[in-house]
């Protein structure tokens, strides 16, 4: 159920890149709290660049984002710590030597105390199921592995909205299975999810609301069920079977 | 993924790892400092020092293996070579000029042996807060910058190693290794080395202001050992002693 209240506001965004490209044009979505969020659409409709507007990578060319009535450009700092953004590429996400010190760098960017960054890396290395492999090099982990890395990296930061940049590129079954019982476990117990994908098959059943991207707009938005024929048209995958609940790689 | 296994940092409990890293780095400037100011006595003594360091690394953490480290190497060493051949070839007399690049290629190569050390048995982080640490109190310099940039630049010299061998492999796998021309071959390999690296260095940048980066962190916490107290009477005993040997030999 969705409830009500607006975590973030986006209004009217548009982003037009120095070359002439129009990314994002005129968004208009509010993203609510706790819900489980998927925006989807073709390769260049827009859906990776307005998730980087959300952390603050990107500044729009016009439009503003409210995260909780404040401007989020206003407290940079605060909203990048609100809202967690999980890279496409997990091997670009890593900084630190080892799986630990990587999970650490958000938190001792906070300047937070030793004991507590200590903490946070343990529980969200627990939580990804990475603890057992705290010492080892991120670049020699596993895709799945990676992924999970790049998760506790923004649990350790303690992030209310989490934003997944087509979190099963690149995975095997195995590695996608991993992954999303990993984001279906953090939306239940009260994350605010958006999942980025263009691969609907995989995740379409947890989705609460569904929004359509192309050429920059959104052009379509609402529960899964109801925009299941309008896929194809849309140049998405429409995912096989007739009920949304199938929709899914977690069975 | 490929991955050429020189300066990348190794998680390990030798006692290279267990040194305090301010120690490890004043450790770096004196050995750096005596290596260029060091007569052929006092040179094969440093190289003797260094090269147990190096064994003693391997024997305790297993982590660079001798001949696999000269394997990764073995392009800087044909660098040394050329450089010793023409310094023979631009030396009045041939043999003088031989030896005296044989010389400088020898104080080179124990450079890269130290910075190998280093690179390998500490952590990148580590690193930023004992430069931090050591510059903070220093007026006018902007110590977070400084430690950031050198640790980023220790992280990310591997990477560019990588990087490198994927686009090799690439560039192989669709027979770029027959090009004869070494301008062809060098524009194949560096265009897009360059390229990848400036995107990754991108991303990577993107990739930290996501997690708020700053340049004041919180700190790794360092504490003196008894180990540290050793290494630094080594740290002082061995320019002392190579002062001696310079002075006397």
């Amino acid at each position: 159920m969705i409830k009500k209240e607006p975590l973030l506001k986006i209004q009217d965004l548009s982003h037009k890149f120095s070359n002439g490209t129009v990314a994002v044009d005129s968004v208009d979505l509010e993203i609510y709290r706790s819900e489980f969020l998927i925006i989807s659409g073709p390769n260049g409709s827009g859906k990776s660049v307005l998730m980087k507007h959300l952390n603050g990578l990107l500044t729009p060319s016009s439009g503003q984002i409210f995260l909780e009535d404040n401007d989020l450009f206003q407290d940079i700092g605060n909203s990048r710590q609100q809202i967690g953004l999980v890279f496409q590429d997990a091997d670009s996400q890593i900084i630190g030597q080892t799986v630990e010190k990587d999970t650490a760098f958000g938190p001792e960017n906070l300047r937070l105390k030793r004991e507590e960054i200590n903490r946070r890396v343990e529980k969200a290395l627990k939580d990804v199921e990475l603890l057992e492999k705290r010492k080892h090099r991120p670049h020699l982990l596993s895709g799945g592995e990676k992924r999970r890395l790049a998760i506790a990296g923004i649990l350790a930061m303690d992030s209310k909205i989490l934003i997944f940049d087509e979190p099963f590129s690149n995975l095997d079954y195995q590695g996608v299975k991993n992954v999303l019982s990993q984001i279906v476990e953090l939306h239940r117990i009260g994350h605010t999810i958006i999942v980025i994908t263009h691969d609907l098959g995989k995740v379409l059943a947890h989705g609460e609301r569904l929004v359509i991207m192309n050429n920059g707009r959104i052009i379509h938005r609402g529960k899964p069920e109801d925009l299941l024929c309008q896929l194809e048209n849309c140049g998405i995958r429409r995912p096989e079977g007739d009920c949304v609940e199938s929709m899914t790689w977690l069975k | 993924m490929a991955e050429i296994e020189i300066f990348h940092y190794r998680n390990g409990r030798g006692i290279l790892h267990r040194i305090d890293t301010r120690i490890k780095l004043l450790f770096i400037i004196f050995l750096t400092i005596c290596i260029f100011n060091s007569s052929i006595w006092a040179l094969i003594i440093l190289t003797a020092f260094i090269l147990s360091l190096f064994l003693i690394e391997y024997i305790q953490s297993k982590i660079t293996s001798p001949f696999s480290f000269l394997n990764n190497v073995k392009g800087f060493l044909l660098f040394l070579l050329l450089i010793t051949l023409v310094r023979g070839l631009s030396s009045e007399v041939f043999v003088t000029g031989i030896l005296s690049g044989l010389l400088y290629s020898w104080k080179l190569f124990l450079l890269v042996l130290i910075g190998q050390l280093l690179t390998s048995t500490t952590d990148p982080a580590h690193i930023q807060g004992a430069v931090y640490r050591v510059l903070h109190k220093v007026p006018y310099i902007p110590a977070g910058t400084i430690a950031t940039m050198i640790s980023l630049t220790i992280t990310f010299i591997p990477l560019i190693f990588d990087q490198y061998l994927e686009v090799r492999d690439a560039a192989n796998s669709r027979l770029g290794n027959l090009t004869r021309n070494p301008l062809t071959k060098i524009s194949t390999i560096a265009l897009p080395l360059l390229q990848t690296t400036l995107l990754r260095a991108d991303e990577i940048a993107q990739a930290m202001e996501s997690r708020c980066y700053s340049e004041h962190p919180t700190l790794n916490e360092m504490k003196m050992k008894k180990h540290d107290a050793l290494s630094l009477i080594i740290l002082i005993a061995i320019p002392i002693l190579l002062f001696l040997l310079n002075k006397y030999s």
